[in-house]
């Protein structure tokens, strides 16, 4: 499996792509007319997976129908397991209340989606500056809490932190993302925007962090030692995000 | 020019013989390479198989994986609990949790009361004939998709090693007696040949799938390398996170699992018996834990392996 690697046309590396493929007429032929559109997002829409990465698809239904839903229980439960596929499944008329319950994750969403299916229902979506806002916070708030219970939890055992470490990797990257964007910084990627924002700390080994996480996340291990430093530093980066996005102006703010 | 192949000299006949032999068989190889269906099939069977850790554990080795395959998924979904090498079943509707015939069966059979309450040997899961009448079901449908072979595809290559020996052996003959009739008699070589002829046919076309089959295994397992790759990150404390353990034990075997399931599985002792049956499972039915020595519980010398002795329920 590459590496975070990105190939020219989003396709994903095999036998990801053919289970997909698999995936997607199997959800057209079972859903059939209740079907509106399907999109894989996140790092997959970019075609960029590692082992361990999910694939998030948006199922977006006009009806979630019982007999329509079991029949699909089985390649669902094939992609889960090999192709460690999760799926959202949206009704059409509840796509803008989604879009601002859960504003940062549709912001990204919206950033970078892969249309699979029936009408780009997402690009259009512009979940409001205040629920980003309040979303990034909450968010910001509940990471920096969870890291702060595993450091107590599973610092004994450097491996477990190291899973910990992991695991935060994809909600920090995407607060930094949404943060980036409520601010007006032009990023590439979550994984960019959290560069970005790290290396606009002063705090010691703040820059360096974003690489520790990606290099965690590509070998599933951390220099001997350095784990609970590393913990204790993304604790104190999360924090530094939340006070910044606490002193976020309510307009939207002028290009940079 | 003679072109009489049984004018030929000793060693340029056995050439000669070498040559259509290795012939035959190719054609015999050719031909079990189709049987099932053309090449292409596969790519859609394997998505359907994917779907189905049961029937590509059948696929894979036979009946007994079938037997391992569902252990692990009852024991991932904690319906089963495994002590040392016996297995019962955890909670009082363990049995109607299940939705398979299969793990029904299973599931009844470790559900009955045992002395100690450490359920029964999971070897006894190899000599249950409800349980394999349930997996030799799943070996049916296999046929039926033309994945395994059929009796008549079995028949088919019977009559085709059969028929390609007899072929063989009458090409030989005329040449053996041509020989004879020149007063020739050093003939060792052509009979020894045409002796490992059927022999030959037999290790080709003998296997346990079709070529349809392993083309269809092929593929499948092709679906679970990312499955494969990331085997190490399932959560230690569960051991996966929902049906990864069943599907990789189906895709690559027992020696696939992670750690923490693999060390379970070894503990059961699962010794699937051979096809000459010696054991005709008479052994002891429970793990109890006064009747099955002491320790280690039931395994060891008690009553695992081929051994039967004082561990009767």
């Amino acid at each position: 499996m590459n590496q975070d690697t990105k190939p020219a046309d989003n396709r994903l590396p095999e036998p990801l792509e053919t289970l997909l493929q698999r995936f997607v007429s199997t959800a057209k032929d079972c859903f059939r007319e209740d079907l509106a559109s399907m999109v894989l997002f996140g790092s997959g829409a970019e075609g960029r997976v590692r082992a361990g990465s999910d694939l998030n698809l948006l199922l977006i239904l006009k009806r979630f129908q019982r007999e329509r839903v079991d029949a699909f229980r089985e390649p669902l439960r094939l992609a889960q397991v090999a192709a460690r596929a999760s799926a959202m499944f949206l009704l059409e008329s509840e796509l803008p209340a989604a879009a601002e319950a859960f504003a940062v994750k549709f912001e990204d969403i919206t950033r970078r989606h892969r249309l699979l299916h029936g009408l780009d229902l997402v690009t259009g979506l512009n979940p409001s500056r205040a629920a980003r806002k309040m979303r990034l916070r909450q968010e910001l708030l509940n990471l920096t809490l969870r890291l702060r219970e595993r450091y107590a939890t599973t610092s004994l055992r450097e491996e477990q932190l190291t899973g910990a470490i992991i695991d935060a990797a994809g909600p920090l990257r995407a607060a930094a993302g949404g943060l980036c964007s409520l601010e007006g910084i032009p990023s590439s990627s979550p994984r960019h925007a959290l560069e970005l924002l790290a290396a606009s700390f002063s705090s010691p080994g703040c820059a360096e962090l974003p690489h520790l996480i990606s290099q965690a996340r590509q070998e599933r291990s951390l220099p001997q030692g350095t784990a609970s430093t590393l913990m204790l530093q993304l604790i104190q980066l999360c924090e530094a995000l939340q006070l910044r996005a606490e002193t976020l102006p309510d307009h939207e703010p002028e290009s940079l | 020019m003679n072109l009489n192949p049984f004018d030929l000299r000793g060693p340029e006949f056995l050439i000669f013989y070498g040559t259509v032999v290795a012939g035959a068989v190719f054609a015999t190889w050719w031909r079990r390479k189709n049987e099932g269906g053309p090449e292409g099939n596969e790519v859609s069977i394997a998505m359907e198989l994917a779907e189905d850790p049961y029937q590509l554990a059948f696929l894979r080795g036979g009946r007994f994986e079938v037997l391992h395959v569902a252990l692990v998924s009852l024991l991932e979904r904690g319906l089963l609990v495994g002590t040392g090498d016996c297995v019962r079943t955890e909670g009082r509707d363990a049995v109607k949790s299940a939705r398979r015939p299969l793990d029904k069966a299973i599931l009844t059979k470790y559900s009955e009361p045992t002395l100690g309450g450490r359920g029964k040997k999971a070897q006894l899961v190899y000599t249950d004939a409800i349980v394999l009448g349930e997996a030799d079901l799943i070996g049916e449908q296999l046929e039926q998709l033309g994945l395994l072979p059929s009796a008549a595809i079995k028949e088919s290559r019977r009559n085709g090693v059969i028929t390609t020996t007899l072929l063989l052996w009458f090409l030989a003959g005329i040449k053996i007696a041509v020989a004879l009739s020149r007063g020739h008699s050093n003939m060792e070589f052509l009979i020894l040949f045409a002796v490992f002829t059927p022999i030959l046919l037999l290790l080709t076309m003998r296997r346990f799938r079709t070529g349809l089959g392993d083309r269809t295994l092929k593929q499948t397992q092709s679906l679970f390398t990312y499955l494969r790759e990331r085997r190490n990150t399932f959560d230690p404390a569960t051991g996966g996170t929902g049906s990864e353990l069943a599907f990789l034990a189906a895709a690559f075997g027992l020696a696939a699992l992670p750690p923490a399931m693999g060390t379970t599985m070894e503990s059961l002792a699962l010794k699937p018996p051979k096809p000459v049956n010696s054991m005709s499972g008479g052994c002891g039915s429970s793990c109890a834990g006064a009747s099955c020595g002491s320790g280690g519980g039931c395994g060891g010398g008690g009553c695992g392996g081929g051994g039967c002795g004082g561990c009767g329920s």
